[in-house]
């Protein structure tokens, strides 16, 4: 195995130390540290293998330091957070690991990731493209299930939603995504002189009116399957029909979950689920499995989101006070539609298969 | 690299991962959300669903006595049922009992705490909500609690309402110990009736008839059957006797007789009588069949009377009693001529009539007094007042005597009672009138005329019980547990007045919260000497159940800090400032009060006691907490919770002594109702135990109160000396402080009306015509819609009333009366009295006065933050009025009807 080259990127001696004592003595991997303003220059020239960044890093910097990470393709990221005297880490899939024992495995994982995937081309596609989904489904799962505050805020102009406005780029993809994506980043761009806490509330007060349900005439109906749907059941049937299914696919919500289970923010979550079990077992070699939660994704889209959602956006961008919420809502709408229209071409091809199959039949 | 995005066609597989690279989850690092699935891969594949029950208590309306078992699948609730061995339901729940399901699902509650951006408040504002953290809120409440505390702890007011039912700590408690003397409920304003029964015969509710037993009940103004208990309301229920009690007494051969504007459907059954009259003069109805048993027909329970009430004792010129130097009421005994005070052993033959000359003051028997009282008050007097004839009037009064089989006994258990099987009941559509409690009094009187009071077939307390007890002082009952205060106002008096709803000119008053709202929009006019600054509402919607509910929201909008702990956004919390949300009934622990009453066991009436318990029947659907954690959580905030004379210590009266709290400690709803079960049945219980209530069946005879103090041992008020007494020292204080009469009342009768015994006073401010409006408006309770939480918003209901109730959601005419107006079924009219106005629907029905308009319920709420399902349906409480002049002097509650024209829209 090729030795790995790490990059950190913190102003945070300690943490650097931290790094460095822990990796030490591991054979495959050098380890690197620089200082925010330099680590533009070092991703330039060094192209490391990976990348762990002190989350407190000033958010210019960030910002600009995963834009740049975002044009590697061989590069992996992780984002570290000192809290509390433990390190907490965050890697491609959200699990968190709070030991440095762990972290030595987190690294150490995206490195045979990145060994695996370079093996299996084909794979790479599929597992990637699945783990795309699942963290756009998780984007879009976050948002409906975060009140706004200033981290929300900060993490969000780090994204860059920038580079999709003015581009020449022509995208395979409904225009909603880009406008949305646009959208969005214009709300950035218009109150970066704003004092953050006003930045702050009017997403709040913008998040409240459009997810929460206060009443009917306060805002759009709330987001819940139960509402947008009309066809004689209850909301306590389509509940339960929305138990049955998240058990058959072998999960559970959490206890500590407070909303109810057909919001759309739960069920956006229950995707990237179903995303990240397809990816993780078409890593793991086990083809049927992954295809099961694929096709349970599809099936969830059709029976469940893809009913409902649609009419949900398009009276919630009525109510969008701020272009990030209007942005946010055409670009949720927008990649909803696309799946459903990708999963009805699908539905489509498989149709004339069985069609040319069935008078041999 | 960047020159790869532009001009050139980008995939939507690559466009997936530049999209997933920006906006993804793994972007957002530390915020992004927590997955919300536990993964089990391999245990719950294709699972069944896990089915279970479990108990709880329905708090549906404000008794919460019914039991409920909940069916859940996989955690959701998908039916709600009685329980059988609960004896006042009887395994049965009302439609607004199986409405439970909808209310916790209910999209549109509040989920989280809320803070109002925009400080300008009114219907038309938007609030700006802006959804905060409980640590946020409760920060910002708490802080502000703790400066006003600080500052002046006056200017902090608790203003409750019926929904409050199933929380622990009251209301009363929680301000004194904050050290604020203001607390008042928004159920006040047609609470009149509570004043006449508590200080009479020690019911706070009623009187009720006996279901058991009685075989003849005059009903004049009261709501009956389906009001309240349609599947519980056994011998409790503020608007009568349940259903199934209802129809057990008319199914053994009770009659019934309905005097009342409209026909209640328990009055068209065979077996019952519908009497119309017109509202707001049913105190002549009553004073002339008082006429009549005492003057034509000659016959009344002269041992009750005399025994068992106040009418043997001597009055004095002034109306007071005359009394020895012990201050002991003294009877004039015909066996020597002597004046003996009321317990004096040797008493043997008291005199009721007559005049006597004691130590050189004239005297009379308080039953003389009586007697005068309603001589001029005959049938034909009244006929004119009540449009009922008089002939009507003496056809009831004597169906009363021959029915009260006055003289005879029953044998009950081991004990025998006077059998008096015939009761006059009263309520809301009687009382809640200008001589309204007058009125009540005035009923109470025939009760005890006839001896059919707390003994089998009579007119019976609420609960059974020892409700009341002896008074060494008087001889006259005194309450266990007063609700309305109807003593003198000795001691009590202050001014400037310290209490916002100022009690201190309403001494004998319930809960007055339109007087509050007039006093918290102009406070120097009543002479309070500070203003409201913090506001905090729960379980109560003082704007939507208030008359004038415009002047409410003007008022509120006044109080700079307004804080409301609510389940969806009524009316208050639209006007509110921060809104804490509380859970569903089927989250929270519950545990009723230990009730008495009477229900049926395999068919047979029983008498028993009982405590409904639930811990939470399902996960908290939304961030949400129980009332009573976030009231212990401000007080702790605030720094009222701990120490002798904190919460804590307050909250120990109810707890026996083994399971009183530690006054430093902090405990949760679950410790406290843990403590009063325990307290209540014994170490065993358990407030999470998997049984839906504690039970025990006792004797009968303990349903009567005759049965805890027999013959002789105690008496009623027949004669109101006490009321006249509080008049005597309202008047004396007022003078003293250099105040003509009661702010407010300025020319108008106030004082005219404390006196001790009922008659009919001529008063312009309660006509009995106006020739601007022609028409009176009339209301009742609707049994889908009872102003509780999640019900006139509840779909379910909805369709229920929709479907059932031909009388709900409409305008209410007799057709002859719409003949002549031109009016004609389904007709848009606007309903206009002299206070506002209202419109709806004309709905054509024989089952009205002709004079009269009905509305039924308290329907078309105003809130932009409900559904609007529950903005449908004319509002009454539009048309009616609180100011002074208008309201009742005694119990100072409003006018429950008005007179007003029908305008064609």
């Amino acid at each position: 195995m090729n030795k790995k080259l790490v990059l950190v990127i913190s102003s945070n001696q300690l943490l650097k130390e931290i790094i460095h004592e822990t990796q030490r003595d591991r054979v495959s991997s050098k380890i690197l540290d620089c200082e925010p303003n330099l680590a533009l220059s070092k991703i330039q020239n060094l192209k490391p293998d990976v990348i762990l960044i002190d989350e407190m890093v000033d958010t210019a910097y960030l910002e600009k330091i995963l834009a740049q990470v975002r044009k590697l393709e061989r590069t992996r990221s992780i984002v570290i957070n000192l809290q509390k005297n433990e390190i907490i880490l965050i890697d491609s899939r959200r699990a968190t690991i709070k030991r440095v024992t762990d972290l030595t495995e987190a690294i150490m994982t995206e490195y045979m990731q990145n060994t695996s995937v370079l093996s299996k081309n084909d794979i790479l596609i599929d597992v990637e493209t699945a783990n795309n989904l699942a963290n756009i489904y998780g984007f879009l799962a976050t948002i409906f299930d975060t009140r706004p505050d200033s981290e929300l805020v900060r993490r969000l102009k780090a994204l860059g939603m920038s580079s999709f406005v003015g581009s020449d780029a022509t995208y395979d993809v409904t225009e909603e995504i880009i406008e949305g994506l646009s959208q969005m980043s214009v709300f950035f761009k218009d109150t970066s002189n704003s004092p953050e806490e006003e930045v702050v509330q009017q997403l709040a007060i913008d998040w409240t009116r459009l997810f929460r349900g206060l009443s009917p005439d306060y805002g759009p109906p709330p987001p819940y399957e139960a509402v947008y749907i009309d066809d004689g059941r209850t909301h306590t049937e389509i509940m339960e029909a929305l138990n049955h299914f998240y058990h058959d696919c072998g999960s559970i919500v959490e206890e500590d979950y407070t909303n109810r289970i057909d919001y759309l923010g739960l069920e956006l979550a229950f995707l990237a689920f179903l995303s990240e079990r397809e990816a993780l077992h078409l890593q793991a070699g086990d083809i049927d499995q992954s295809n099961y939660y694929r096709d349970k994704a599809r099936d969830f889209i059709d029976q469940h989101i893809g009913l409902w959602a649609e009419k949900f956006f398009a009276s919630a961008v009525e109510y969008a006070k701020t272009d990030f919420f209007q942005g946010f809502l055409v670009f949720a709408r927008g990649v909803i539609a696309q799946i459903v229209e990708q999963n009805q071409e699908m539905d489509t091809k498989e149709a004339r298969i069985e069609n040319a199959v069935s008078p041999q039949q | 690299m960047e020159g790869n995005m532009h001009n050139r066609k980008i995939t939507r597989r690559e466009f997936l991962k530049i999209s997933s690279g920006i906006i993804s989850a793994t972007a957002l690092g530390t915020i992004a959300v927590k997955s919300p699935f536990t993964k089990l891969e391999g245990l719950l594949k294709s699972a069944q669903a896990e089915k279970s029950y479990k108990y709880g208590v329905c708090r549906m309306c404000q008794q919460q006595y019914c039991s409920l078992k909940a069916h859940l699948s996989d955690g959701i609730v998908t039916m709600v049922e009685g329980v059988p061995d609960s004896l006042l339901s009887n395994g049965t729940l009302c439609a607004r009992g199986n409405s439970a399901i909808p209310q916790h699902y209910n999209p549109y509650r509040i989920k989280s705490p809320l803070r109002r951006t925009n400080p300008k408040k009114g219907w038309d504002e938007d609030p700006g909500w802006e959804e905060i953290s409980w640590e946020e809120a409760l920060s910002i409440v708490g802080e502000r609690m703790k400066k006003v505390r600080q500052e002046d702890p006056r200017k902090f007011v608790y203003n409750q309402g019926f929904s409050r039912t199933g929380i622990f700590i009251g209301d009363t408690s929680y301000v004194k110990a904050f050290g604020s003397p203001n607390a008042f409920r928004s159920n006040g304003p047609l609470c009149a009736l509570h004043f006449a029964p508590s200080s009479t015969i020690g019911t706070f509710l009623g009187p009720n008839f006996d279901w058991t037993h009685t075989k003849y009940c005059l009903n004049i103004g009261r709501n009956m059957g389906p009001s309240t208990g349609v599947a519980g309301g056994g011998s409790r229920g503020d608007g009568g006797i349940g259903v199934r009690y209802f129809m057990y007494a008319m199914d053994n051969g009770m009659k019934l007789v309905s005097v009342d504007p409209r026909c209640q459907p328990e009055a068209s059954r065979p077996n019952a009588r519908w009497v119309p009259i017109l509202p707001g003069t049913e105190l002549a109805f009553v004073l002339a069949i008082t006429h009549v048993l005492l003057y034509e027909i000659g016959v009344f329970d002269r041992e009750f009377v005399t025994w068992r009430t106040n009418g043997p004792y001597l009055t004095k010129e002034d109306g007071f009693y005359l009394t020895n130097k012990d201050g002991k009421p003294l009877m004039m005994d015909l066996t020597d001529s002597t004046a003996k005070p009321f317990d004096d052993p040797s008493l043997t033959d008291p005199a009721l009539e007559g005049e006597f000359e004691v130590e050189g003051e004239k005297v009379i028997p308080a039953f003389a007094h009586l007697l005068a009282s309603v001589r001029e008050y005959t049938p034909e007097w009244a006929e004119k007042l009540t449009d009922i004839p008089a002939e009507e009037i003496r056809t009831i009064t004597n169906e009363l005597v021959d029915n009260a089989q006055i003289g005879s006994t029953i044998k009950i258990d081991d004990m025998v009672f006077p059998y008096r099987p015939v009761a006059v009941i009263t309520g809301r559509g009687a009382v809640s009138h200008k001589r309204g409690v007058l009125c009540n009094l005035a009923v109470i009187t025939i009760n005890m005329l006839l001896g059919a009071v707390g003994v089998p077939g009579g007119v019976q307390s609420d609960t059974w019980g020892a409700h009341f007890k002896p008074n060494e002082k008087d001889g006259l009952v005194t309450l266990v547990s007063e609700a309305v205060p109807w003593y003198s106002t000795s001691g009590e008096f202050t001014y400037p007045p310290q209490k916002v709803d100022l009690k201190e000119y309403y001494p004998v008053s319930h809960h007055i919260p339109h007087v509050a709202f007039n006093v918290i929009a102009d406070p120097k006019k009543y002479g309070l000497e500070y203003e409201v600054d913090t506001f905090l509402i729960y379980g109560g919607n003082s704007i939507q159940h208030n008359c004038a509910p415009d002047n409410v929201v003007k008022s509120l909008s006044t109080i700079p800090f307004v804080v409301a702990i609510s389940y969806h956004m009524d009316e208050p919390a639209w006007m509110a400032d921060v809104i804490l949300p509380e859970d569903s009934n089927l989250e929270r622990y519950i545990a009723g009060r230990a009730y008495n009453d009477v229900g049926l066991k395999d068919g047979k009436p029983v008498a028993y006691t009982q405590t409904n318990i639930q811990s939470p029947v399902v996960e908290r659907l939304y961030d949400t907490r129980q009332p009573d954690d976030i009231f212990i959580e401000l007080a702790d905030r605030t720094g009222f919770l701990y120490g002798e004379k904190g919460l804590n210590a307050d909250l120990n009266r109810n707890f026996s002594d083994e399971y009183k709290l530690d006054v430093n400690k902090k405990y949760t709803t679950k410790d406290l109702l843990d403590r009063q079960v325990k307290s209540q049945w014994g170490a065993e219980a358990d407030i999470e135990a998997d049984v839906p209530f504690y039970q025990e069946i006792v004797p009968f005879k303990k349903r009567y109160g005759y049965s805890y103090f027999p013959e002789r041992t105690t008496r009623h008020r027949i004669y109101f000396e006490h009321l006249l007494g509080v008049g005597r020292d309202l008047q004396g204080y007022l003078k003293e402080n250099g105040l003509k009469t009661v702010p407010g009342w300025d020319g108008k009768k106030f004082f005219e009306y404390y006196i001790p015994l009922p008659e009919w006073i001529d008063d312009p401010d309660a006509p009995l015509q106006d020739s601007e409006y022609p028409l009176r408006v009339i209301n009742w309770k609707t049994p889908q819609f009872i102003g509780l939480v999640g019900g006139l918003d509840n779909p379910w209901l909805h369709e229920v009333s929709r479907n059932f109730d031909p009388y709900t959601f409409g305008i209410c005419i007799n057709p002859s009366t719409a003949r002549i107006y031109g009016l004609k079924s389904g007709d848009h009219v606007v309903v206009e009295s002299r206070y506002g106005q209202t419109e709806g629907n004309v709905i054509l029905t024989e089952t009205m006065h002709p004079i009269c308009v009905g509305i039924a319920g308290n329907l078309g709420r105003k809130s932009a933050g409900l559904n609007p399902i529950a903005l449908s349906g004319p509002c009454y409480n539009h048309l009616l009025t609180g100011e002074e002049g208008r309201i009742d002097p005694i119990a100072g509650q409003i006018p429950i009807s008005e007179w007003v024209r029908v305008i064609k829209a």
